[in-house]
């Protein structure tokens, strides 16, 4: 039987978007700088790699049960850690742009930048942003994973 | 005989292999190494190849499942992760490219920069709502959502902060020869307008607000600079009124010093004087024995010249008509019931005083000349701050009064006073010597 993927799925709301967006900003600038660290594919970074996802577990961009399971991915070769960072970093990139492709198949905008302000500015509030990251995988990416 | 070693098989002579010869040895490797980067390279190409969307975009997703899964591209696999950041560097040029192409044409994204990149206080989350807002209102045929999020993501991380990473994405939009553009610009401290060009003007003026460019004056400004202005224009205008009357009081007092010596001055000489008359007019005294006429003549004179300078002193003090001021002026004007030693030092003060006006006026019209828009009570400060009335006195005293002058003064007050005297020199307004 075929999962439903993000086409399927009923598209999220502004605020779930701009939730999804943060999540993905966030990672991707933690996955930067590793792919920056000179030492990346050289010697074992799982410390520097643990740093960063404790940064993201702190700043509740991420639920410490993810971090837990995300680190359990890591692996312990040098090689291997490189190919790992690159890896996710494209799948986040690439799952930003499908986030973003799936609300706006969807949504109609108003064409007037000040109206759409005053309608959805604040739909999504920082401080409930891992409730609103779980409520937009429930509902929209059952399965999947942030 | 017969050598015996002839019957031992001959030793089998060394074949030329691949290991006789280390420089065939390195060739070999060489060769291999050759091959597999070839084949690495081949299997890299392939996975960009099969992640080429057909907008030109790779979709870094599938290269990295197609390399990870291709033996042949492990040999090169590292320096396909290292290309991974410049890969997707390239992406966002790219897509920042495409974006400025679209939002030119794109009134909703000019909206955006104009209302966004004016405001003072952009957060990262304005950012990221205004993502999903573009994403909602722009065409996704044309401007794709990997392109919405290579801009924001430029934004967010530009290094001058937010504030300057919308004004970037702004004057790219703008174009350079549009924000090159000269337009106005804050006004200086004094409200002269100036220029700036219009891609500077959404960085805001140095130390106002971001993104705003205040190119009027602040309020109250023109009524405090008018005001400044009248203010300047009436005391100058003072100056060169009493500097107008001034030649006609040095006439009117070295009249009276002349007059001064020629009656007996002090007090109770006003009824003497009377009597004088009286008794030349009705008591019949020989010719010899009558008070001399020219004496009287001169205290009369002495009189009306007095009468008439403590006038001019009342005008310059801006007199209209009280007692208090007119009998102010006339009591500190050289007057018949002083000594005729008091009327000579008052009247030497006076022309001191007369010849400082006139060099203050002379100064201020320098200046005024030099520079149009100069105020006059900036001026009359800088002036004020070594300009000493009694510089201008010493002159009319004789040379041993000058001794006892300056001898009187404890020697602090000595110092500052030939110190004035000595920039009253250099700056022309007095023209003799100090020293002697």
């Amino acid at each position: 039987m075929q999962q439903p993927g993000p086409q399927q799925a009923p598209a999220p709301t502004h605020g779930q978007t701009v939730a999804a967006l943060r999540h993905f900003n966030a990672v991707l600038g933690e996955l930067k700088g590793l792919l920056q660290n000179p030492d990346l594919g050289k010697a074992n970074l799982k410390s520097t790699i643990i740093d960063g996802m404790t940064k993201l577990v702190a700043e509740r961009i991420i639920p410490p049960a993810a971090a837990v399971s995300q680190l359990a991915s890591v692996p312990d070769a040098p090689y291997q850690q490189a190919q790992w960072a690159a890896n996710h970093y494209a799948q986040t990139v690439q799952a930003q742009a499908a986030v973003l492709d799936h609300h706006r198949q969807s949504a109609m905008g108003t064409g007037n930048y000040d109206l759409e302000n005053a309608l959805h500015s604040d739909e999504s509030d920082p401080e409930n942003h891992l409730e609103t990251m779980h409520g937009t995988m429930a509902q929209h990416y059952a399965g999947g994973q942030q | 005989m017969p050598d015996a070693s002839a019957l031992y098989p001959a030793p089998p002579q060394p074949q030329q292999g691949i290991l006789s010869d280390p420089s065939k040895l390195y060739g070999f490797v060489a060769a291999a190494q050759l091959a597999k980067t070839f084949a690495a390279k081949q299997a890299l190409g392939q996975a960009y190849q099969g992640a080429l969307n057909p907008d030109g975009t790779v979709d870094l997703g599938k290269v990295a499942t197609t390399l990870k899964n291709d033996p042949n591209a492990g040999f090169v696999l590292p320096e396909a992760t290292s290309n991974m950041l410049a890969q997707h560097g390239q992406m966002i040029s790219n897509d920042t490219a495409s974006f400025d192409q679209y939002a030119k044409q794109s009134g909703f994204v000019q909206q955006w920069l104009a209302s966004r990149a004016n405001q003072p206080n952009v957060t990262k989350e304005d950012i990221l709502n205004d993502a999903v807002s573009l994403a909602r209102n722009t065409n996704p045929n044309i401007l794709s959502s990997g392109a919405i999020n290579s801009v924001i993501g430029g934004i967010l991380s530009d290094p001058g902060g937010i504030k300057s990473g919308l004004v970037n994405t702004q004057n790219r939009v703008m174009g350079a020869a549009n924000a090159a553009q000269r337009i106005q610009g804050p006004p200086t401290e004094t409200g002269a307008p100036t220029q700036m060009p219009l891609g500077a003007a959404g960085y805001g003026a140095p130390g106002g607000m971001p993104g705003q460019v205040q190119t009027a004056p602040p309020p109250g400004f023109g009524e405090r600079q008018a005001g400044a202005a009248a203010l300047d224009t009436k005391l100058a205008g003072g100056l060169a009124d009493a500097a107008e009357g001034s030649p006609s009081r040095i006439g009117i007092l070295g009249n009276l010093d002349n007059a001064v010596d020629k009656f007996t001055a002090g007090p109770g000489a006003d009824w003497s004087m009377v009597a004088k008359a009286f008794v030349n007019r009705n008591v019949p005294l020989p010719n010899g024995w009558q008070f001399d006429p020219k004496s009287i003549a001169s205290q009369q004179e002495f009189n009306k010249q007095a009468m008439q300078l403590a006038q001019q002193q009342f005008q310059s003090i801006g007199g209209t008509g009280t007692d208090a001021k007119f009998s102010s002026a006339f009591e500190t004007s050289p007057n018949e019931t002083l000594s005729t030693l008091g009327n000579k030092g008052i009247i030497r003060l006076l022309k001191g005083n007369e010849d400082a006006l006139q060099a203050k006026n002379t100064a201020w019209l320098a200046r005024s000349s030099a520079d149009p828009n100069a105020s006059y009570r900036q001026f009359s400060q800088d002036f004020n701050n070594h300009f000493d009335p009694r510089v201008f006195q010493f002159k009319y005293l004789a040379p041993t009064e000058r001794k006892a002058y300056v001898q009187q003064m404890d020697p602090q007050e000595q110092q500052k006073f030939l110190y004035n005297a000595t920039v009253a020199r250099k700056q022309g307004w007095i023209n003799y010597d100090m020293s002697k």
